[in-house]
């Protein structure tokens, strides 16, 4: 594209503040039209902050959104459509319990005691699934779609709209690789037709084959804006190590940065899974019968598109379900059916993927949160004489060995930030070596030092016994961080790799059936 | 037992199920839109109270009903108030709703009715059209227009809620705030008046209490009808059609109770404390998911962390 | 700071505001409000004889201030103990008037015992439902507060009633049954001293106990509580027993202390004030202490008010008063699961 394609969008010294955060610092970004134009960072660089500016969620605090070159606000994401800018969010805005048309029509502008526009809005609808190849049956709840329908659910309620201006925030998280390519042509066709995407994404990959120019965002401001290829189609002529370098900057640490490979400490596996089976519920896999055994000292991986059945394992071996059928050894004691506590008890530990569900309690005080999960082992007193003193000397302890950054170990665990909880929790898991560790995202929204240093306790932990089992949607972390990875596709553990096999390419093609895994 | 079903008692049951069935219509708005209501016996209660009260002083019983509306919709308001811009707990506040309804009504009564004065009430219709139809010509030719109403509401809000965009918007508030601005919607202008209406038609039924047979208000008149309500919004499934049909069987219930007072029902004298406690303890095995399972609206009643 | 801020000042300044509200409403009904809060306080406190009163109504609502409260720590509404309340007055009463030849303090405690229990059955009802049904327990309680209604009704009036008497009660219970008397000459009984003692040892409880540590936990953070291992759906039923428990305890210590039988309707909602006390006081067992004697105070004073005012302000002011610190809690964002 030449410089004399208009620029359709444009966002001039844009700024935002949450609390103490700047999540947008002076951004100044123009989109051309009919580009693919992606905008890369971290977690928490800004990126979707400043897609929900564009598209009206909230308004900037400062700074201009031009649209066409005519300045804009928008009010509410339903003014951003009137005016032909859509965006699917990472977490869909569909509404499960109401059916697909009627979530279509929701966004319509219709006068509150008008009748629904069922007929009409149907049949521009099936027009237009057609296009992007969708099938669905408009009156089944929204929630009963896979994952990959009700993303083109949410961009046809864009097209219904005819957004010219479309704004996708990481549309291919949770999708599988099969269903992410269709994606990316169906991006295509609409540069094509002149509309313009802006993508929101954190896999260079993405950016390299498919993105017509690259903005990388860092902490808040715009680090550099840089085209991708001469003109769609043509290589890359940027590489994906420049801009890894531009993401994290200079004093951080590169995403494929090496770790100390681990030792199996003994040839009697700790952890052993037989036939494992949950049954599935709604779009969620279930385990169909998985098998693997993890070894003291060593780091086991699971990878897996989201809903294959990590979800499932993590609580069947924590004891929050109960297979119908197989068997969980912990070192040689069958714990298959045993409640939480009593895996507890015998050395199971747990960082919860997501922390302010399930890993603490937020009203609470850090030294109640480090004895959360282990109030009953007797090292805070007896049943009937509970010591809060005990619990902050123990909360004292994590926080010194762990760099914890807390104003006191009396403090409320919501003063911490995000890195330092996430530090508790692991800190509580690893005080002493456990059994078995199971790590569920463990470094989700963490920055580079807080993953690291989870990282380094995870291994450490090994380095003295344990063995522990790392759920991650994030590859890099598997790669980096474990010995061998399982990959679970659709119920199953396809294969697991290691050594030279442990790859992206290849763990990418298990993840979605594409290869048949080996004898596991 | 034949004697005891004739035309009178289903005549009965409708009267006895018409504040329910009102009440209840104000719930399932209220709650459709995301906004627990416990205080639909409060706004009853208070709807008695300011119906009656304003009847003596207009000296005209429709009037009366306005004023008695009105008043229900301010402690909708007040509920509103605290639940969307105080994001306070729903039951916490529903429950204030109640007290303060509870204390006021007998504070004002006290205080400025000596003896209270019968009202100009709301006379019954005559539909003598009605009457050459069999069945339905017994039970309606001759009845309270609360009754009728209570006999087409459910019908108009059924045909709102689901097959106009204002009933889309409400079902989406309660389906998931979230989801529903980010598609455009007002969320919290259609909670404040789906919980305003609430409370005007909980006040509606308390009207009917007051100005509809006795004329006249008595302390705690409402009695655990507004809790009725509610439970038979949770038996009809959160939908207008079955909610009534819910309280017209708790109504049948009730005027049964009252016909059997020292009746035998096959042989066995039946406490009428049997009868009362019926609705209760069929909400109770409703809950339960002994029949079914009871789906609420996904957002009902849940706070929102700062946007 | 910021937990004395919300235990200590928040209820105060609602308080307050309540009592300024109060006397708006006094005013605005047409008579002088000053001399009507005056009244109110001689009544509450000073005048001869006014103190025990108040203590007398401190004692059935701090019971059921904490039966709320243990239920709200645990995550919990318990609205039900009014009925609680209703059906362990009604056990004791039984056990109180049937029940002979037992001497006198072993036949208090069984009668206590008793009325405990049967409020514990009442209160697990819906306790297991929920845990195991998921049944939501605001609406199961009102429901079952209903039902202990028309229970007891029917009880008092078909099976248990006293025959030398045309009025709904039972039989008078047997002196050996009843509470002995705390102060000289007034109606106050030990139930006041057993109150305390039960919000101490539930304060010590919470606290210092596994138990209490995991009912906290489950109150604030089910899942999180799940993960550690803690036994959700026992510890939601538990909380629901006791609860109930000490709602029947109220029910038992106010027929046994105050009227020596069972009555119908004897309860002007109790229960109902427990949420006010509870709310008030915290979730705190301690706090409840202090809620509950203003509270009881309070409704002693109007009593007086009402007497001496002239025109004569109604003692439902209270509930009034009631209403607006619940609204003022609650706005503040007053989250039941602190304490």
């Amino acid at each position: 594209m030449s410089s004399e394609t208009p620029v359709v969008v444009q966002m001039e010294d844009i700024c935002k503040r949450f609390g103490a955060v700047q999540a947008n610092n002076h951004i100044t970004i123009s989109v051309r039209q009919g580009t693919i134009h992606a905008i890369v960072g971290e977690n928490g660089a800004g990126k979707t902050t400043l897609m929900n500016i564009l598209y009206g969620v909230f308004p900037p605090d400062s700074g201009t959104v031009y649209l066409y070159a005519q300045p804009v606000r928008f009010r509410s994401p339903a003014e951003a459509l009137q005016a032909g800018v859509g965006m699917v969010s990472q977490h869909y805005a569909l509404i499960p319990r109401l059916s697909v048309l009627e979530n279509l029509m929701l966004s319509g502008e219709g006068a509150s005691f008008s009748r629904l526009p069922r007929s009409q809005v149907r049949a521009r609808a099936e027009e237009l699934a057609k296009a992007i190849g969708l099938q669905a049956d408009w009156d089944a709840p929204a929630g009963s779609l896979s994952v990959s329908q009700q993303q083109k659910v949410e961009i046809l309620k864009l097209l219904l709209r005819d957004a010219r201006v479309l704004i996708f925030d990481e549309p291919t998280a949770v999708l599988p690789p099969a269903d992410a390519e269709a994606f990316f042509a169906l991006l295509h066709r609409f540069a094509e037709e002149g509309r313009t995407v802006l993508l929101v994404t954190h896999k260079l990959q993405e950016v390299l084959e498919h993105a017509d120019e690259v903005t990388v965002l860092r902490a808040g401001e715009v680090v550099a804006t840089m085209p991708v290829r001469e003109k769609p189609g043509a290589p890359p002529q940027v590489a994906a190590r420049t801009l890894a370098r531009l993401i994290v900057g200079e004093e951080g640490v590169l995403p494929e940065e090496e770790m100390l490979p681990g030792r199996r400490l003994g040839d009697q596996p700790r952890l052993r899974v037989e036939g494992l089976i949950v049954p599935p519920v709604r779009s969620r896999a279930g385990l169909k019968g998985v098998s693997f055994e993890v070894y003291p000292g060593e780091v086991f991986g699971i990878a897996g598109v989201d809903g294959s059945g990590q979800a499932e394992l993590i609580d069947a071996l924590m004891g929050l379900t109960s297979p119908t059928q197989g068997h969980i050894w912990l070192d040689g004691e069958d714990i298959t059916h045993a409640p939480p506590a009593a895996r507890l008890h015998r050395g199971v530990r747990y960082i919860a993927e997501d922390r302010h569900l399930r890993g603490a309690i937020l009203e609470w005080s850090v030294a109640e949160n480090a004895a959360l999960g282990l109030q009953r082992e007797g090292r805070f007193g007896s049943r009937f004489s509970l010591s809060f003193t005990r619990m902050k000397e123990f909360a004292e302890r994590i926080i010194h060995r762990f760099a914890v950054r807390a104003p006191a170990a009396d403090a409320p665990f919501s003063a911490l930030s995000g890195g330092n909880q996430q530090k508790v929790v692991v800190g509580r898991a690893l005080m002493e070596p456990p059994a078995l560790l199971i790590a569920g995202q463990p470094t989700r929204g963490l920055d580079a030092a807080s993953t690291r240093a989870v990282h380094h306790a995870i291994r450490e932990a090994c380095g003295q016994g344990a063995c522990a089992l790392v759920v991650s949607f994030d590859l890099d972390e598997l790669l980096t961080l474990c010995d061998r990875v399982g990959v679970l596709f659709d119920g199953r553990m396809v294969d697991v790799v290691e050594g030279e096999r442990k790859r992206r390419e290849e763990i990418g093609a298990l993840m979605v059936g594409a290869v048949k895994g080996g004898s596991v | 037992m034949g004697e005891v079903l004739d035309i009178e008692l289903f005549r009965s049951a409708l009267r006895l199920a018409t504040p329910l069935a009102l009440a209840a219509m104000g719930g399932i708005l209220s709650e459709r839109s995301g906004v627990v209501n416990i205080g639909l016996e409060g706004q009853m209660l208070m709807g008695a109270f300011v119906g009656w009260a304003s009847a003596v002083a207009l000296g005209n019983g429709w009037l009366g009903v306005l004023c008695g509306m009105l008043a229900g919709a301010l402690l909708g308001f007040l509920h509103a108030l605290l639940t969307q811009r105080f994001r306070a707990d729903h039951v916490v506040s529903g429950m204030a709703v109640n007290l303060l309804s509870a204390g006021l009504t007998v504070f004002l009564l006290r205080r400025f009715f000596e003896r209270p004065p019968g009202a100009s009430g709301v006379p019954e219709w005559s539909l003598q059209w009605l009457q050459p139809i069999p069945v339905l010509g017994g039970l309606l030719s001759r009845q309270s227009p609360f009754v009728v109403m209570m006999l087409i509401l459910p019908f108009v809000l059924h045909g709102l809620l689901y097959h106009t965009m204002w009933g889309l918007r409400v079902r989406a508030a309660g389906e998931s705030a979230r989801k529903s601005r980010l598609a455009g919607i007002d969320v919290s202008a259609i909670r404040y008046r789906c919980v305003m209406w609430s409370g005007a038609l909980a006040a509606l039924a308390g009207t009917y209490l007051s100005l509809s047979q006795l004329n006249v208000f008595t302390e705690g008149m409402s009695a655990g009808k507004g809790f009725i309500a509610l439970a038979a919004v949770i038996f009809g499934r959160w939908t207008p059609l079955g909610a009534t049909a819910a309280a017209l069987g708790f109504g049948f219930l009730d005027a049964l109770q009252q016909r059997l007072q020292g009746e035998t029902l096959f042989g066995v004298q039946v406490p009428s404390e049997v009868l009362l406690s019926l609705p209760y303890l069929l909400t109770i095995i409703a809950l339960a998911g002994l029949v079914g399972r009871s789906i609420p609206p996904e957002d009902l009643g849940k706070q929102e962390e700062g946007e | 700071m910021r937990t004395a801020w919300r235990a200590v000042v928040l209820p105060a300044v609602a308080f307050v505001v309540a009592v300024i509200v109060a006397a708006v409403v006094i005013a605005l009904s047409g008579s002088p409000p000053l001399p009507a809060l005056a009244a109110w306080w001689e009544g509450a406190v000073s005048a001869p004889g006014a103190l025990p009163e108040s203590l007398l109504n401190t004692t059935p609502l701090l019971f059921t201030g904490l039966a709320v409260a243990v239920g709200l720590l645990a995550g919990q509404f318990n609205i039900g103990v009014e009925g609680q309340l209703l059906v362990g007055a009604l056990a004791s009463a039984w056990v109180g008037f049937t029940v002979s030849g037992l001497p006198a303090p072993l036949h208090v405690l069984l009668a206590l015992v008793v009325g405990a229990l049967a409020g514990a059955i009442w209160g697990w009802i819906p306790g297991i439902l929920k845990a195991w049904r998921g049944a939501h327990e605001v609406i199961t309680t009102i429901m079952m507060n209903y039902i202990a209604i028309y229970l007891t009704q029917y009880l008092v009036t078909k099976v248990w009633k006293d025959p030398n008497s045309m009025s709904p009660q039972t039989p008078e219970a047997l002196p050996s049954a009843w509470l002995p008397t705390l102060i000289e000459g007034t109606r106050l009984s030990v139930g006041l001293v057993i109150a305390l003692v039960t919000a101490l040892i539930l304060w010590y409880l919470l606290k210092r106990t596994v138990w209490g540590y995991e009912l906290r936990a489950v109150g604030a953070n089910p899942e999180a509580a799940r993960a550690a291992g803690i036994q959700v759906s026992r510890v939601i039923w538990a909380s629901m027993a006791i609860s109930g428990a000490i709602g029947g305890l109220a029910g038992a210590v106010e027929v046994l202390g105050v009227h020596h039988r069972y009555y119908d309707q004897f309860s002007p909602g109790y229960g109902f004030d427990g949420i006010a006390v509870a709310l008030l006081g915290n979730n705190h067992p301690l706090g409840a202490v202090l809620a509950a004697f203003v509270f009881g105070a309070m409704k002693n004073g109007a009593v007086y008010m009402q007497s001496v005012t002239v025109p004569a302000v109604p003692r439902e002011i209270t509930t009034v008063v009631q209403a607006v610190i619940i609204f003022f809690l609650a706005a503040m964002r007053f989250r039941q699961r602190s304490g």
